[in-house]
């Protein structure tokens, strides 16, 4: 019974790393696939967003002219209640315009550094932070004269990768109670024969260690035979039965050589 | 010591096949599942997508309308809603419908950009309301394609099942050290140790450790073997029994192949990014690190088997471990073209040595009759790991970056050492006729290669076939596939199918060559079926073709593996030189990989000149070539068929 636990146990546990390393995996790749959704759907609203200041940059106007900039940015923001801020800001990081009421004065750095990305090349996206920023520049020919941002909750999306983690958690979970109950009828269907060899070779010994214990006198009947994985008690019984003469034969040589001191 | 019989292998033969069924299982219903959970969790984002892009539409509209533009004079529509189908690739039909109901403009996609239909079945149309000055005068219409997630999900999946035969393979090697340590190895050294007790040889002990469930016997044998071992030898205690098991070296084998390949999907583009001289191609920077690789390992052919009989396989493979982990770190940390084709060149030469030693142990630790299906679980170990670690480096690459991929291979080389220096018996048996002596001389040497049969089998079989795996697989697949505008990642896809024909193949091979069929019938139907595979795409070179020509040349290759060593060593041994056969083995491999050699650079020459398509026929014609080689010289004459059975 011991082997087919041990069996059992690398089984189900080489199964549960393999489970872990899928849950892991689909989970982040669904995390990826999620965060580029959201960030091509964001992409498009900082393109629309950015459509009333460009008209104004198209007459030579600057961007911290317009007047109602951040009615025009809150319109936008209304379309996802997710969407926390919208801001304008200058090339050098001065914020123009934004959709809250924040004291802070400037952007980030790296909002301004990003690599840009997009066919134009004129959209950035920046990762890893606890929200996620999207941002278009606003040009004026070749020369960007400001940049818009939006900047998004990452709560929801977060909550959805936690749950699809939860989901594909269970799903493993029942999958692995499931095969761990399989795994055990399948491997005493395939270990059969080999249970039956190991009984039948303890059984063997077993006798063979009572006719030891019992003396020679005792004459103990051949063990019924089994035949399995290319050997036979029956050979296991002549061999520990010869084994046991050579070793008996081997110590009393000895014996007569003297070399035998202790017994 | 002789153990031929190992009767606790098929137990675990058994027992690994379950295991495998079960990862595999578990992995399909996990994958089945997330599909169906992601495309659910992934619908409210779609839903919001859908809406933007009907309210962006509607309000350029609006705004066109609100210039005094009616409605109906919005034909020029079509030319701006086939732009937004461009633009958003889930959009598969736009209407504009007046009040009532008539159909102003519509355009609708029948086929998408990467080549896929659009999927079956319909989602519900969103539709939004067009308004002008506090009036609904039209109607939009927008129907998205429900398979786009899909499509979108479909690489994701791909990867992760990826992940899932690298964790099936993974698995396996586990599972076949534990139930070899737990089922086979007990009883057969019980046996083994009773068979030597018998014949008066009472030198070695098995630690009840060792014995599994059996524990009570081995203490029992173990006791008379000290009782009398310590009397004979004055007090000295008897050596453990040593025994030596091919499953030893299985997962430190597995381990170092995927170290060692890590770097197998993106060597070339890291070669290329790296810097090469003005003089050098693109294409010959991104081929010198395979080069020097194949260069490497055909230096490494001649000597490699005289170095593992002076040095035992367990301390020649320990020592090529930290001779390995620095080489992978020097490519790691190379800035050029020729540091890191240098670095990848001594790479190979120690992983020659390293696998040849374990090549050697599985032989010598393999029943003489089961040598074709020890090289073939040889052969099954190293390639398993050479797919696991080219798609466990795609990964990896992905997140860690190039050259940290290099390190994290050095890291698994040293593990690959720990589990070797832990699992691989020090004593391999040593059999008379595998055995060499230490000179064979030039004469037996020339008896051997000018022997005719080993001529068929080296330039109608070995060469063909390797040429085909070293020009085809590693050369023309991917720029033919990059030719016809196929992504990197569904390069090293198709490229995998390879790898998996063989591994799927290969250990069913190995069985049928030890068994009936024979080795010469197997090398004879590989070389037609690899021959007519890569034949027929030289005349219908097509994307599916080519994913089956891959597949099938696999399964051809796999045909001819493992049995031409198997047989290159049985023609050696009929010689009835001594040490022919270690010698026809060694001669087999540097004339193969100097061919692989040849035939890349011979190929880079004529594709050049004449185009892949010559390039894949040459390939395809050498191969049929080898297959009339091999048939008509190949075979034993008629007179001592009847005498040796292979």
């Amino acid at each position: 019974m011991g082997l087919i636990w041990r069996v059992l146990a690398t089984i189900a546990g080489t199964n549960l790393i393999v489970m872990f390393v899928f849950v892991s995996l689909a989970t982040l790749q669904f995390e990826a696939v999620l965060s580029g959704l959201v960030k091509e759907r964001l992409e498009v609203l900082a393109t629309r967003a950015r459509d009333p200041f460009v008209a104004v940059v198209d007459l030579g106007l600057p961007v911290s002219t317009v007047r109602n900039g951040r009615a025009a940015l809150e319109a936008i923001r209304q379309n996802d209640p997710a969407i926390q801020d919208i801001l304008v800001f200058s090339p050098d990081g001065l914020i123009l315009h934004t959709t809250s009421q924040t004291a802070q004065e400037t952007v980030p750095w790296d909002w301004i550094h990003a690599p840009r990305e997009g066919g134009a090349g004129d959209v950035f996206y920046l990762s890893g932070l606890p929200q996620f920023i999207v941002g278009a520049d606003i040009r004026s020919g070749e020369e960007t004269v400001a940049g818009i941002a939006i900047v998004y909750s990452k709560a929801q999306s977060r909550d959805q990768v936690r749950a699809m983690a939860a989901k594909l958690a269970f799903v493993a979970g029942v999958i692995m109670v499931a095969t761990i109950l399989f795994s055990m009828l399948a491997i005493r269907f395939s270990l059969s024969e080999h249970l039956k060899v190991f009984s039948g070779i303890l059984r063997t010994y077993d006798l063979f260690a009572r006719s030891f214990w019992r003396g020679r006198e005792l004459q103990i009947e051949k063990p019924d035979t089994v035949t399995g994985l290319g050997v036979s008690t029956d050979q296991f019984w002549e061999l520990l039965q010869d084994t046991e003469q050579t070793y008996v034969s081997e110590r009393e040589a000895l014996s007569r050589d003297g070399k035998d001191i202790v017994e | 010591m002789n153990h031929v019989h190992q009767p606790g292998r098929l137990a675990a033969r058994r027992v690994i096949l379950w295991a495998a069924a079960v990862v595999t299982l578990s992995l399909m219903t996990m994958a089945f599942t997330s599909v169906r959970t992601f495309e659910a969790s992934l619908a409210p984002e779609m839903e919001k997508r859908s809406q933007l892009i009907g309210i962006t539409v509607r309000e350029e509209i609006e705004r066109a309308m609100a210039y005094g533009l009616p409605l109906d004079a919005v034909t020029a529509a079509p030319g701006y809603f086939e732009h937004i189908l461009d633009q958003f690739p889930e959009i598969t039909r736009l209407r504009l419908l007046s009040n009532n109901g008539d159909e102003i403009a519509s355009v609708h996609r029948a086929e998408r950009s990467d080549g896929n239909g659009v999927a079956q079945g319909k989602s519900e149309p969103i539709s939004l309301a067009m308004l002008h000055r506090n009036t609904i005068i039209g109607e939009l219409q927008l129907e998205s394609d429900p398979g786009f997630v899909r499509s979108r999900l479909r690489n994701v999946l791909l990867d992760t099942l990826v992940v899932g035969v690298v964790a099936v393979l993974l698995a396996f090697e586990i599972v076949a050290l534990v139930s070899a340590n737990t089922l086979g190895k007990p009883l057969d050294r019980i046996f083994t140790l009773l068979k030597e007790q018998r014949n008066a040889g009472f030198r070695h002990v098995v630690s009840a450790r060792e014995a599994g469930d059996l524990r009570r016997i081995a203490r029992h044998l173990s006791d008379r073997a000290e009782h009398l071992f310590g009397k004979q030898e004055c007090g000295r205690k008897p050596n453990a029994l040593p025994q030596a098991y091919f499953v030893d070296v299985r997962l430190a084998v597995f381990l170092f192949s995927t170290a060692t390949e890590i770097s197998g999907a993106f060597l070339p583009l890291y070669a290329q990014k790296s810097g090469a001289p003005d003089w050098m191609t693109t294409d010959m920077a991104a081929t010198a690190p395979l080069l020097a690789y194949l260069v490497a390992m055909a230096l490494m052919a001649p000597f490699g088997g005289a170095l593992s009989k002076l040095i035992d396989p367990r301390s020649l493979f320990l020592i090529s471990i930290p001779l390995t982990a620095i080489a992978m770190i020097g490519v790691g940390l190379g800035k050029s073209v020729f540091a890191i084709s240098f670095w990848h060149g001594a790479m190979a030469l120690v992983y020659a040595q390293a696998t040849i030693a374990c090549q050697d142990y599985a032989i010598r630790t393999a029943p003489k009759s089961e040598i074709t299906q020890a090289i073939g679980g040889y052969l099954f170990v190293i390639i398993g790991g050479a797919l696991c670690g080219a798609a466990l480096g795609g990964v990896l690459a992905d997140r860690i970056g190039l050259s940290n991929t290099f390190f994290f291979g050095g890291i698994l080389v040293i593990l690959a050492g720990l589990v070797g220096a832990k699992t691989i018996s020090r004593q391999v048996k040593v059999e008379a006729e595998v055995s060499p002596s230490p000179h064979t001389s030039w004469r037996d040497a020339s008896r051997v290669l000018l022997n005719r049969r080993f001529l068929a089998l080296a330039f109608g079989a070995s060469v063909p076939m390797n040429i085909g795996m070293s020009v085809f697989i590693w050369y023309l697949t991917p720029v033919m596939l990059d030719a016809q505008g196929v992504r990197v990642a569904d390069i090293g896809r198709v490229v995998m199918l390879y790898y998996i024909a063989q591994i799927l193949v290969g250990p069913t091979v190995a069985k049928l060559a030890d068994g009936r069929v024979g080795n010469v019938p197997l090398l004879l139907t590989g070389l037609l079926l690899g021959g007519s595979a890569v034949s027929v795409l030289s005349v219908w070179p097509d994307f599916w073709v080519l994913v089956f020509v891959v597949a099938a040349f696999g399964v051809g290759h796999s045909l001819c593996d493992a049995t031409q060593y198997a047989h290159a060593i049985v023609i050696g041994e009929e010689t009835e030189i001594e040490g022919a056969g270690d010698f026809a083995l060694a001669a087999l491999r540097l004339i193969e990989r100097v061919a692989a050699i040849g035939g890349l650079i011979g190929s880079v020459i004529l594709a050049t000149k004449f185009g892949y398509v010559a390039a894949t026929a040459g390939v395809g014609a050498l191969m049929l070539f080898g297959l009339c080689l091999m048939f008509l010289a190949g075979r034993r004459e008629k007179a001592s068929s009847a005498a040796i059975v292979t």
